[in-house]
């Protein structure tokens, strides 16, 4: 990925700059060549562009943003772009950690954050229709003031959208019960690269289902406008559980055992020994202290401290790897959702289970705690930044035959480059999602993308050779574009097939999925 | 075309080419198939039909991740009893559904898809095998869920063959389910047990079948469950709570006649359920989004695909080898 200086913003062509008029009638008038708006719509929140940015450079901007605010504007964008061969990057509120937002051939970011409308819930077909900008946070609590739910709670829910779940096969954190994006979009609204609006038929219909070929596309095939939801009555109840075990492989039984019971938690999360030495340690938000030489000490030269001690630790990971033999815990955390009488007919069987599994019960505590700071760990990350190193996650998935060895080859493979954590979750009655946290660092910027870059080539290398998807829930980007080619083998001819019929020129977030550049 | 084709074909296969019918042994039997069909500017359907009859292989059933490796052909029955010998079950599926092959109840109506927990459905294919029309292998990682860009599998569920020829799978099991206890609930329309039989779905408990039939001018309604033995105390609660708000108890022998052997079956939305719930039917296949119904006042709900397909379908053949799933 080409970068540039991030005090010397590339101008826009002049070949859009030519467009302004035609954008602007397009949008009714929402168009911009501002800097900060290219700038804020050109990224996402990989990582690898945090630390482009702490080296003072940046993304290749686009050259223009456009707010359409209905599905015709959308159609108008990608037919004008598609008759000056523009590339249009669409795009929902960036939280994406793939780079799949990266506006690598310049051209159009199409911002859908105005395509925010919601329909009330229709009680009797139990769905919703919703529009793709709609920030996930105000979808749900729309819903909850009716009573209903859609069930998706992913950690960016705050700064994520309907469209951005839709593109990357986003999974929420109660995923277990509810499924992904997938599961819950009974039909969606998208305008494909030809111009042409695209409308699903839900069930029953002749022929395919269209929608498992438009998700997770990442904007490569199409726009997405909207999509109908199904959604669930608000919980009456629920009930939290904690264990502990003393070794991964017995957690991982556990968690089989539950839902090869017909039990259906809403969450179940498996941390390894350090994540849970670091998840145990968390506590709730300590009160302010008044001001005093302790506070201050807390306040200004602590963080200063633990800033340089972490960057060179994590600059000699093994190290700190080999420590994580010396723990001996793992914290499971359950969740069961739904009406009462279920949940707790289903909480208590699972206590008998986990405990069958050599589980030690740690009561409701744990699940409480987990649930009160569920969103917490996507705000941590800045922390290991501002030290000076780097973070980051990789989630994949695997049958539960190969969820072992996926564990552990990918520990392993990682363990020279950083430090590595991994907890077990998004569970299915035929295996689960392993997310695994890494933290490295280097003596200088050019040295710590290397040593990311060659992170990322070791862990996703051992996570095939396991058995495992390169995603779960997080989507391909740039970052995994290689790895996605390499698992689809020749299937990939399957994927060119649907971008040559619903984006022949080619214009729709090019680079990215298997299009991404080696 | 066909006399040259004829050749070709019997040359290759020998018997396994008779009547216009080529029947395959593998994959690599199948792709020099179809690169004959190429060389002579054949099509699939049109001058040769390709069975799949000799691929009934099904392979060690993996119990933990309740998996089961089979091949195209092998009969769905046949999966089944494989599946019982370890304790597990391809699940709950419509009666006619078991008489078919693993190909055709992926790539038929069926569209390869079961019921689960919570009203919704699923591919019962984990993963599929497929040879495409220009002679690739199409094979997909077995995995729980995946955001690996676009979910490329659906190219066959209910596609006809239109993108490729399915020669394997890896196909989902379920726990062992509790024997059938069925329930009965008299209900004083129809609208009811409609809308008890949403509830329930909603509630999270797995149905294999509802059968609903006349019981004077009410309708009596027996549910079968399909849970493991763990949950079954659970979902019979479940039931029992979301009936007795809208109906009440009956004896399981009232209104148990089987429907006739003749009786249409087919998907129907819920609006369409709603229409003919005044009538005898028998329901599989339950969930939120449709269901497979089957009785005489059955009348199919089936919208048109998506012009979209019709833009898709060629892309994926674009010689016309496959003859658009002939």
């Amino acid at each position: 990925v080409e970068t540039f200086p991030a005090n010397a913003l590339p101008e826009p062509r002049p070949v859009v700059r030519a467009l302004e008029q035609a954008l602007a009638h397009t949008c009714s008038g929402r168009v911009s060549f501002q800097a900060q708006d290219r700038l804020s719509t050109g990224r996402d929140m990989w990582p690898k562009v945090l630390l482009w940015l702490r080296e003072g450079r940046i993304p290749p901007p686009p050259d223009a943003v456009v707010w359409p605010s209905s599905e015709e504007e959308v159609a108008a964008v990608i037919r004008l772009a598609r008759t000056h061969r523009l590339a249009v990057v669409p795009f929902g509120a960036g939280s994406g950690v793939c780079g799949g937002a990266l506006a690598l051939h310049g051209g159009i970011a199409m911002d859908l954050k105005r395509l925010e409308r919601v329909s009330p819930v229709d009680a009797t077909s139990r769905t919703v229709d919703a529009e793709v900008g709609v920030l996930g946070e105000t979808l749900e609590r729309g819903l909850a003031r009716q009573g209903w739910t859609l069930g998706h709670f992913p950690s960016s829910i705050y700064m994520s959208t309907l469209g951005g779940w839709l593109a990357t096969r986003s999974a929420g954190q109660l995923s277990s019960k509810y499924g992904k994006i997938e599961d819950m979009a009974v039909s969606v609204r998208a305008v494909a690269g030809t111009g042409e609006p695209l409308v699903t038929p839900e069930r029953p219909f002749h022929g395919p289902d269209l929608v498992p070929l438009l998700l997770g596309s990442e904007g490569t095939l199409c726009g997405f406008t909207g999509a109908r939801l199904r959604v669930h009555r608000a919980p009456e109840h629920r009930a939290f559980h904690g264990y502990r075990f003393k070794r991964v492989r017995e957690g991982v039984a556990a968690i089989r055992s539950l839902f090869h019971a017909g039990l259906r938690p809403a969450v179940v999360r498996l941390y390894d020994p350090f994540d849970t030495a670091l998840v145990g340690r968390a506590k709730p938000h300590d009160p302010p202290e008044p001001p005093s030489l302790r506070s201050r000490w807390k306040a200004d030269v602590l963080p200063g401290f633990l800033r340089e001690l972490s960057a060179q630790t994590l600059s000699r990971p093994g190290v700190l790897n080999r420590a994580t033999a010396l723990l001996r815990q793992c914290l499971l955390v359950t969740v069961f959702e739904g009406e009462s009488r279920r949940t707790q007919s289903e909480d208590a069987r699972a206590r008998a289970l986990c405990a069958d599994a050599g589980g030690v019960d740690l009561g409701e505590e744990p699940g409480r705690h987990w649930f009160a700071e569920r969103y917490a760990v996507s705000y941590k990350m800045s922390k290991v930044f501002d030290s000076g190193a780097f973070a980051d996650t990789m989630e994949v998935a695997a049958t539960w035959d190969r969820v072992m060895d996926v564990y552990e080859k990918v520990r392993a493979a990682a363990a020279p480059l950083a430090f590595v954590l991994c907890h077990f979750s998004h569970a299915y009655l035929e295996g689960c999602s392993l997310y695994f946290s890494f933290a490295g660092s280097g003596p200088d910027e050019a040295a710590q993308q290397a040593r990311y870059d060659a992170l990322w080539r070791a862990a996703l290398d051992a996570a095939r050779a396991a058995g495992a998807t390169v995603t779960h829930h997080h989507g391909v980007g740039v970052l995994k574009g290689e790895a996605l080619r390499e698992e689809l083998g020749e299937g990939a001819s399957l994927l060119t097939a649907l971008k040559g019929a619903l984006d022949p020129d080619g214009i729709m977030n090019p680079g990215k999925l298997i299009w991404a550049r080696a | 075309v066909s006399r040259a084709l004829d050749e070709a074909l019997r040359a290759r296969l020998g018997a396994r080419f008779a009547h216009g019918e080529a029947s395959p042994s593998g994959e690599r039997e199948l792709t020099e198939v179809l690169a004959l069909l190429r060389t002579a500017g054949g099509v699939v359907g049109r001058d040769v039909r390709i069975s799949r009859g000799q691929l009934t292989g099904i392979d060690r059933v993996e119990p933990s991740s309740a998996t089961v490796p089979v091949e195209a052909g092998a009969r769905l029955r046949d999966v089944e009893a494989r599946a019982r010998e370890v304790g597990l079950s391809l699940g709950p599926l419509p009666p006619s559904a078991w008489t078919l092959d693993v190909a055709s109840f992926l790539e038929g109506p069926f569209a390869g898809l079961r019921a689960i927990p919570g009203g919704r459905l699923e591919p019962i294919a984990i993963a599929l095998t497929a040879i495409l029309p220009d002679g690739r292998l199409y094979r997909s990682l077995p995995s729980p869920r995946s955001a690996a860009g676009p979910d490329l599998d659906a190219w066959f569920l209910g596609g006809g063959a239109a993108a490729g020829l399915l020669t394997g799978a890896v196909l989902r099991l379920v726990p062992p389910l509790a024997p059938a206890a069925p329930h009965a609930y008299a209900f004083a329309d129809a609208a009811a047990w409609v809308d008890a039989l949403a509830e329930v779905l909603a509630h999270g408990v797995f149905l294999s079948c509802v059968r609903s039939r006349a019981l004077g001018a009410r309708r009596t309604v027996t549910w079968e469950l399909a849970s493991p033995p763990e949950t079954a105390p659970i979902d019979e609660a479940t039931l029992h709570a979301c009936c007795r708000r809208r109906g009440e108890t009956a004896p399981l022998t009232v209104g148990g006649e089987v429907l006739p052997a003749s009786a249409p079956e087919a998907e129907v939305d819920w609006a369409t359920l709603r229409d003919g719930a005044g009538t005898d039917v028998d329901l599989h296949r339950l969930s939120l989004q449709s269901v497979w119904a089957k009785g005489p006042g059955i009348v199919p709900s089936r919208r048109p695909g998506a012009a979209a397909w019709m833009t898709l379908h060629p892309a994926a053949d674009p010689g016309g080898l496959l003859g658009g799933g002939a």
